[in-house]
């Protein structure tokens, strides 16, 4: 897989009440995963000021990449916003 | 002399015979006839309670559909239906949809059991059902698809299960393995002992009430009269699951715990969205978690304990999904209706505080979605549908086919797993299970998004709803208010919806 190859995750946010498919990147950065994953339940959860990312209880740095973050595609990841 | 109708009945309806140039195992093969097979020695005692003949089936039929037509020439005219309210329509759009090609896969299932039952009374009590379920595709299609010159979504009534929507989908993989794949056996306890006896033989009586309730007489009528038959046939799973029970009691066991779990997630989308959601709330009477504690969990516990068999394993997590799971696939629906035939409500303030006390446990988690969702309506004004719209893919369970929306908002119950090199994922842990007990089944199907990545169905939501789930703008669901809602000036809490 090349750093530009969409890659899908199925994404759950808390609060919400589904799992959605998000295309992500591998050079995309987690921070990038997070606000993508927020935009794409906006419409039922208000998105948080800060959010954090969980690829089962391993809690992602948002600093660092998809592909530095270990997610394969059609992997779960868990966001859980947190309000300002 | 005449025979008296005792005298002759069991000739007609018990007819079995001794083979004298064929095996008993050719006539009634394993894989069709089912398991555990047993000589008709062992099934010779089967047998169920109408005791009816051809032509006394024949004579009641008539007058039913007799009654029916009548009906539908008083009360059954677009004018009858034009003045219900729009959520009303939907859900008799969505069961108008899901029941008659359903019940004609049912016709195929019983002329199998028709044929390859284990007894002579089995299988003419199966004749007669396959006729019930040519009734119950015939009566939906006459009533409700005739409406379809004057609201195009009526269309579905026929067309449901010939799309690939993700609703056909689900529908299919429940309706094909239920009645098109499953020997006698299984059917029997598949779908007349659990889905009818357990569920829907109720369900008819409580949507008829409901249906007089909002006065819908030509839908309480049709739902009455189906019920009449399905109370009938439905007696074959009794007979089958005690001789089952008797030989290969682990199996009755599985049966019973797959096809209830399955049943329940079919089931919680078309009688909990009606109930709970799109009968008016003047005419709610009881919710879809009342609803179904008192008429199906007590009956059919207390049915399973006749049998000796025991609750299904998961029996608690079902019960907690009362609470949750049909609101998590109500708000999902609703959030993505243009994927839809029908149009969804969204409820108002006295609708969510009757759903608040219905649901105390629950309901704190689902009220800040509804309340976003009204903030986004004022926001945007009436008729911009796309703001309260997902325009993301959703995920799709490797068993159900319905959307992964298990679990609590708090914590969905979804999990991935890998098998053969594939990457599956599963609503719920029974879903899982249920796979990886039979994969034989299961493992070639396709969910929606594997159809995506597959490049078998556009990724882009508009244009796999339009090309891929064969629904137009005119047709797709929307909001049946369009978000003129009264209510939403008045109530609104003024927060951002960026």
């Amino acid at each position: 897989m090349t750093n530009d190859t969409l890659m899908p995750l199925y994404g759950f946010v808390r609060g919400d009440m589904l799992g959605v498919v998000v295309l992500v990147r591998a050079s995309d950065s987690v921070g990038t995963l997070i606000d993508t994953l927020q935009q794409a339940t906006a419409v039922r959860v208000k998105p948080g000021a800060r959010a954090r990312l969980f690829a089962g209880k391993r809690e992602l740095d948002r600093a660092s990449t998809v592909a530095a973050a270990g997610l394969t595609a059609l992997e779960r990841v868990d966001l859980v916003p947190e309000a300002g | 002399m005449l025979l008296k109708r005792h005298e002759w009945l069991d000739l007609a309806r018990k007819l079995d015979w001794s083979y004298s140039y064929v095996q008993e195992q050719s006539v009634f093969p394993e894989a069709i006839s089912g398991r555990p097979w047993l000589e008709h020695a062992a099934w010779e005692d089967w047998d169920e309670p109408y005791r009816t003949s051809f032509s006394e089936y024949v004579s009641a039929q008539h007058e039913k559909e007799a009654s029916i037509v009548a009906v539908r020439d008083a009360v059954g005219r677009v004018g009858d239906f034009a003045r219900h309210e729009r959520a009303w329509l939907s859900a008799l759009k969505l069961h108008a949809a899901t029941l008659p090609l359903a019940e004609f896969a049912a016709v195929v299932g019983n002329l199998r059991a028709a044929r390859f039952g284990r007894d002579g009374a089995w299988r003419t009590m199966a004749a007669l059902g396959a006729l019930d379920e040519l009734r119950h595709t015939q009566i939906p299609l006459a009533v409700l698809h005739d409406l379809v010159a004057w609201d195009p979504q009526f269309d579905w009534t026929h067309r449901l299960l010939h799309t690939d929507g993700w609703v056909a989908i689900a529908a299919r993989h429940f309706v094909d393995e239920l009645l098109l794949g499953s020997n006698p056996v299984e059917f029997a306890v598949a779908t007349n002992f659990v889905f009818e006896t357990g569920f829907t033989n109720l369900q008819f009586v409580g949507l008829s009430a409901v249906a007089h309730a909002v006065g819908d007489r030509m839908f309480e009528k049709m739902v009455q009269s189906i019920q009449t038959d399905e109370a009938r046939h439905a007696q074959i799973g009794g007979p089958v699951l005690k001789k089952l029970c008797e030989h290969d009691r682990d199996y009755a066991q599985f049966l019973i715990d797959k096809w209830f779990w399955r049943s329940f997630h079919f089931f919680a989308v078309v009688t909990g969205f009606a109930m709970d959601y799109l009968t008016p709330l003047a005419q709610r009477k009881h919710s879809f978690r009342e609803f179904m504690q008192e008429w199906v969990l007590e009956h059919f516990e207390g049915t399973l304990r006749e049998y000796g068999l025991a609750r299904p394993w998961y029996w608690d997590e079902f019960v907690r999904s009362l609470d949750y799971y049909h609101h998590q696939a109500y708000a999902s629906a609703y959030t993505y209706r243009a994927t839809l035939w029908f149009d969804l409500a969204l409820p108002g303030p006295e609708e969510r505080a009757w759903l608040a006390a219905k649901y105390p446990e629950s309901w704190p988690d689902f009220a800040p979605v509804w309340e976003r969702l009204s903030e986004r309506w004022e926001a945007a004004g009436p008729d911009v549908e796309w703001f309260t719209h997902g325009v993301t893919p959703i995920g799709f369970c490797s068993l159900c086919q319905f959307p992964l929306c298990a679990g609590t908002p708090r914590e969905n119950s979804a999990r991935v797993v890998e098998r053969d090199g594939r990457r599956l994922v599963f609503c719920s842990e029974p879903c899982e299970r249920l796979f990886e007990r039979e994969p034989e089944r299961y493992a070639a199907h396709e969910t929606v998004v594997e159809r995506i990545l597959a490049g078998k169905a556009p990724a882009n939501l508009i244009a796999l709803v339009r090309d891929y789930f064969g629904l137009s703008e005119t047709v797709w669901g929307k909001d049946t208010a369009s978000g003129r809602y009264g209510w939403l000036a008045r109530t609104s809490t003024k927060g951002s919806a960026e």
